[in-house]
């Protein structure tokens, strides 16, 4: 298997900003996004991403995301659900969370902070199979179909950020 | 006016638009035709055409468009009765699809089509459409299966990172790589003729050809578009073996496109290319036989796999 790292451009977040985000809101999560998390990747079980964003450059998701797949998959016949990887050569720690055939995988530094962040993801998972049922039962691989989540998904890490009090409130009423 | 995508794109938010075909209508001037975003999801058009007389009826064919991708039909958005047809709306769409690039101008217009949006509405769906005619990548996961040492990790490696490594270790449960491939397919259906371009990320993964992997591999086969179904042309017996690796296969996955690979054609021959094309005939999979030592057709079995997934994927043909 080859490596986890690759000098890839920066995906999504960056091209617009969601109508329902200030553009100071929506600046702000980019730099705590580029500050805390990685990445994140929503795959089917079997391996293939339908949405995926990236932060560090040098994450191969493609790769993580079908080891990722392998791991989960044996873990449930054989072992159990695998629910966090730490790799230290990366310093990258890997939050898994598995729904409807689906699994989210989000991408940390190890000193982030993590409250809530399992329930978080649950909700993620929740919103984008309530968004895309279809194209995902009828197996639809064309990642443009659900590149529409972005804008979900920014939405949720202010909410998460508000929770675990990162986003404070005097900053909401600067904006 | 809403400007998106970096001012790529400009919709004028008086305009009605139908979402899912980005035809507009403007009602003071009662002219019917492609807004911004859908003229770009022609990718180059060639012809146009009118479908009706001297009338349409909202959401019925109205316009059929040739182009590179195949000929799409238009809905009308309003019934009404035509004034003129622009036989030359394809020439002045580039430069101003809302004025002189209409498609049609209507004499009276009637049945507003209920589904068509304006406003307020027209910004979030614009920067969703987009998007998606910015990116239109597709992922496709291939299982490799066959008997152990015909070389299946010796294909992937080459597909993935071109090289081959002579002494490669046995395969332990199951090994992948993956590979983003640009490809096009030239469809010669009466409808849709025209040449398709899609990306594809290819995530090859090689399953482990021992017996001892029996038990765990049918976990692996789990969301697989496709199959490569690999022997060895210098060894008989892994052609032999091939049923086995058939039923494997249906039984886990069913009917997914399959290619079936003769590999190491740079090695004596010990099974003919006649046995191995009946084989598949048989079956119905494609058939190629190739080198992951040479690299020899390597690319193009890749590219014809993704191809045939791409069409079951779009229901084409």
């Amino acid at each position: 298997m080859s490596d986890f790292t690759e000098n890839n451009p920066n995906l999504f977040f960056d091209r617009f900003t969601p109508k329902n985000l200030t553009p100071k809101q929506h600046g702000f999560i980019q730099k705590i996004l580029k500050k805390y998390i990685l990445g994140m990747f929503i795959s089917k079980k079997g391996g293939d991403i339908l949405f995926s964003y990236q932060i560090d450059s040098k994450l191969k998701i493609d790769l993580i995301s079908n080891f990722i797949a392998a791991l989960s998959m044996f873990g449930e016949e054989n072992v159990g659900q695998i629910k966090r990887i730490f790799i230290e050569g990366l310093d990258v720690e890997m939050n898994i969370v598995s729904k409807y055939d689906l699994i989210l995988v989000s991408f940390f530094r190890p000193n982030m902070v993590k409250d809530h962040i399992e329930e978080e993801a649950v909700k993620i998972l929740d919103k984008f199979y309530l968004l895309f049922k279809d194209p995902i039962e009828q197996g639809k691989t064309n990642l443009s179909i659900y590149q529409k989540f972005d804008v979900e998904i920014c939405l949720f890490v202010l909410g998460y950020l508000t929770r675990i009090g990162v986003y404070k409130e005097k900053q909401k009423e600067n904006e | 006016m809403v400007t998106i995508a970096d001012g790529r794109y400009d919709l004028p938010d008086e305009l009605y638009y139908s979402k899912n075909q980005h035809v507009f209508l403007n009602l003071k001037k009662k002219i019917i035709g492609l807004d911004q975003i859908g003229y770009a999801f022609l990718n180059n058009p060639t012809e146009i055409s009118l479908l009706v007389d001297d009338e349409i009826k909202a959401g019925l064919p109205f316009v059929a468009i040739a182009s590179e991708q195949g000929v799409t039909t238009l809905n009308a958005p309003c019934s009404g009765k035509i004034e003129k047809f622009n036989e030359k709306a394809l020439e002045d769409m580039e430069y101003d699809t809302y004025a002189n690039g209409f498609i049609i101008k209507l004499k009276e217009i009637s049945d507003i089509a209920p589904t068509l949006i304006t406003g307020e509405k027209i910004e979030s769906w614009a920067i969703n459409e987009a998007k998606t005619l910015l990116r239109s990548n597709y992922s496709f996961k291939i299982i490799e299966i066959g008997d152990t040492a015909v070389g299946k990790t010796a294909i992937k490696v080459r597909f993935t990172d071109n090289y081959f490594k002579k002494d490669l270790k046995t395969t332990l449960g199951v090994d992948f790589g993956t590979k983003e491939i640009k490809t096009s397919y030239l469809s010669t259906d009466l409808l849709f003729s025209g040449t398709y371009r899609f990306t594809a990320r290819m995530n090859v993964w090689d399953a482990a050809g021992q017996d001892m992997y029996d038990k765990i591999r049918g976990i692996y086969f789990k969301d697989a578009k496709g199959a490569l179904i690999c022997y060895d042309i210098n060894n008989p017996l892994s052609f032999n073996h091939l049923d086995k690796w058939v039923s494997d296969l249906e039984e886990n996955l069913g009917k997914v496109p399959t290619l079936l690979i003769g590999n190491k054609s740079d090695l004596e021959r010990k099974v003919s290319r006649q046995e191995g094309l009946n084989y598949a005939i048989k079956h119905g999979f494609l058939f190629v036989e190739c080198s992951a030592k040479t690299g020899e057709n390597v690319d193009d079995m890749f590219e014809k796999l993704a191809i045939e997934i791409f069409k079951k994927e779009e229901n084409i043909e």
